[in-house]
């Protein structure tokens, strides 16, 4: 699949989830989450009440969702059609290792991310700060003394600003 | 001007003066590093303001706002790779300069250029604002509502080569912003029994995980690294700034003019103001030498783009101030932190809170004096901090938006916030979204939604409210031209191709 190809099924895929999205909420969220009083809002006839914007913008939402569908949907058939007719001179591409191998990294440090917001809170700053970062480090390919000194002592000057300086409370 | 000394009086204290220097430097370095910029700059920086009285809170920021223009030169010139999108064009003659082992007069050049642009485009904010803020007191609420789509169409047609994506994504801001208690009503909207929702989602936390966050799985993903040589030899300049200015007055004044212009459009930025600056000083070239020495290392090339880049700084301010309309992404977090300290942006700001005019006003003059001075002193240090790895950059960041994300309210609930929106706006980047229009949904949100149900309320419903007031009309206009200009542009120069292609085949 070459890259035009895989942007407009990339864009017909994203297209359709937020277009889901918008559906569900106009039809199950935005009437279950919003209770509107009788004699408020728009059940008064003077105007939008507490749901007219939020409706407002997933109509915007919805609209301009089944525009990139319909359009990435058209796009797509023409590329597909057009590598069709010139598959016999294409040569079998292999998938690209290394943009998955970059696709786990990013999804990885997704990981020590969430795992360092949950650490701060159940462990505190200090030891969540001593054991995240440095495996942050690994993974990122930062495997010199320096680069741990760096991150630490970058840690030590927050703790110090934020504690002493700014007197905020840290867990 | 009793006032204004008074304002000047309380901002040239120690703090504040403190904080300007702390902030250019952070601006500096965050522009110097190629995938850094000022608006990431200014979301890290902001857990630090959380304590501080507004005043030194908002010098900071300011601080960190205007340098971060000027120092995406410093890597452009030194480095041969530009900080910034808006310092591209300072690259096309500022390395040749480094190279001919002028990189100190090149240097030099920028900081003249950027200051004498950020002191013009404050100029203009402190005369041009009030004048605006005072028309836009007779603007009604349908007139306010049609300025707010003008404002966040803008941004939707000029963010990426996909108007429909900017315009989910605007939509996606402005859903965003209705969670929380609706202030009108007193109805509670997509709060899901959670309190810490009660007053919506912290917009910093949405801008710390979005942008802060978000980028550094960007940068993992794409294993960029800052690491660079600096592949000249850096000798100090030998051109005084006094002459620099002397001898390049005219030219200086009309590239900040240009600056200032393009800034003050909302949706517009400096990369634009840059490269427009460049091109109509080439363009203005006297002879086919002084033309065909560009590129090559004249310093008139590096002067064009850094003041009308640093000229759009003040200028950006003026809608924001005036209006409350943010007019890029930095400028809608600087809108989110002056909130943050009780500060809203609006027309209503220059009656009520003058004050806080004037301090914004006074504090660009001394953040563009500090910089110069900055500039001059440090920076070779700044370039050298700028070379710092993506490696040490990505966990620094993490924890600074962490201890951020949790110390603006202490809850969990903030960090969760924090992450789901860093993974949202990576997954969104990923597939070609722009995030700038969600940013300007999530500011303007809350101020569209009222000015539309006030509209509503005073037409009994009605929409003709929008169209026969000629002021919302022509916004109304305007905004829907904008919005559907890229499609009309690309089909006419599609045409005009294609007609070519038949000329070429019948020829």
């Amino acid at each position: 699949m070459d890259k035009k190809t895989r942007k407009a099924l990339q864009d017909l895929i994203s297209g359709f989830c937020l277009l889901c999205f918008g559906l569900v909420m106009i039809y199950l969220i935005i009437p279950k989450q919003i209770k509107e009083r009788s004699l408020l809002g728009a059940a008064s006839g003077t105007g939008v009440g507490s749901k007219g914007f939020p409706l407002f913008s997933c109509w915007i939402i919805v609209i301009a969702a089944s525009l990139l569908v319909a359009s990435s949907a058209f796009k797509l058939v023409k590329l597909l059609r057009e590598a069709k007719q010139a598959e016999s001179s294409a040569v079998e591409k292999k998938p690209n290792k290394a943009n998955w191998i970059n696709e786990l990294r990013a999804v990885l440090l997704m990981i020590l991310c969430a795992l360092y917001m949950l650490l701060f809170v159940k462990i505190g700053y200090i030891w969540s700060t001593l054991i995240v970062p440095p495996l942050m480090l690994l993974l990122l390919g930062g495997k010199t003394w320096k680069a741990f000194v760096s991150v630490y002592g970058f840690g030590v000057v927050i703790y110090v600003i934020f504690k002493f300086v700014m007197k905020v409370p840290l867990p | 001007m009793s006032e204004f000394f008074r304002v000047l009086g309380e901002v040239l204290n120690l703090q504040n003066l403190l904080m300007i220097n702390i902030g250019v430097a952070v601006g500096t370095i965050v522009g110097a590093m190629p995938g850094l910029n000022k608006l990431i700059g200014i979301t890290l920086l902001l857990p630090f303001t959380y304590k501080l009285d507004s005043l030194p809170a908002i010098m900071l920021l300011l601080g960190c706002y205007c340098a971060g223009s000027y120092g995406g030169s410093i890597t452009a010139i030194l480095i041969n790779t530009p900080g910034t999108g808006a310092a591209m064009p300072t690259m096309i003659d500022g390395y040749p300069m480094a190279q001919q082992g002028r990189a100190g007069d090149a240097l030099k050049a920028a900081l003249v250029a950027s200051t004498f642009g950020g002191i013009f485009s404050a100029a203009c904010l402190a005369f041009l604002a009030p004048v605006i803020s005072a028309f836009a007191k007779n603007f009604h609420s349908a007139d306010y509502f049609s300025l707010c789509l003008f404002g966040l169409f803008l941004v939707v047609s000029i963010s990426g080569d996909n108007v429909l994506k900017g315009l989910l994504m605007a939509g996606l801001g402005l859903l965003i912003s209705t969670v929380g208690i609706d202030t009108m009503d007193g109805i509670s909207r997509f709060m899901f029994g959670r309190v810490e929702l009660l007053a919506g989602i912290p917009s910093i936390c949405v801008m710390m995980g979005a942008f802060a966050v978000g980028n550094c799985y960007l940068k993992c993903f794409k294993r960029e690294n800052s690491t660079m040589e600096m592949g000249v030899e850096y000798k100090k300049s030998t051109i005084s700034s006094f002459r620099l200015i002397k001898e390049n007055f005219f030219l200086l004044l009309r590239s900040s003019a240009i600056g200032a212009f393009i800034g003050a459009v909302p949706g517009t930025g400096g990369a634009i103001a840059s490269y427009i600056g460049y091109n109509v000083q080439v363009s203005s070239a006297k002879s086919d030498e002084e033309r065909k020495s560009y590129g090559k290392g004249n310093i008139k090339g590096v002067l064009a783009p850094e003041s009308a880049n640093n000229g759009v700084c003040g200028a950006t301010l003026i809608p924001m101030l005036t209006l409350g309309i943010p007019g890029d992404n930095a400028v809608a977090v600087m809108g989110a932190a002056l909130m943050l300290h009780g500060i809203t942006p609006g027309p209503a700001l220059f009656t009520e809170n003058r004050f806080w005019v004037y301090c914004l006003m006074v504090g660009l003059f001394i953040v563009n004096i500090f910089m110069l001075v900055q500039g001059a002193a440090f920076v070779r240090a700044f370039a050298n901090v700028a070379r710092v790895p993506m490696t040490i950059m990505i966990p620094c960041i993490l924890i600074i938006c962490t201890v951020g994300g949790f110390t603006s309210r202490q809850y969990l609930f903030d960090l969760i916030i924090v992450f789901a929106f860093s993974v949202l706006g990576y997954v969104l980047r990923r597939c070609g979204y722009p995030l700038q229009p969600m940013t300007i949904g999530i500011v303007l949100g809350a101020l569209c939604e009222r000015n539309l149900r006030r509209a509503l309320v005073i037409s009994e419903g009605s929409i003709s409210i929008f169209f026969t007031r000629p002021i919302s009309l022509i916004l109304l206009i305007v905004s829907f031209l904008s919005l559907f200009w890229p499609t009309i542009k690309r089909q006419i120069n599609k045409r005009k191709k294609n007609k070519q292609n038949v000329a070429a085949q019948a020829g």
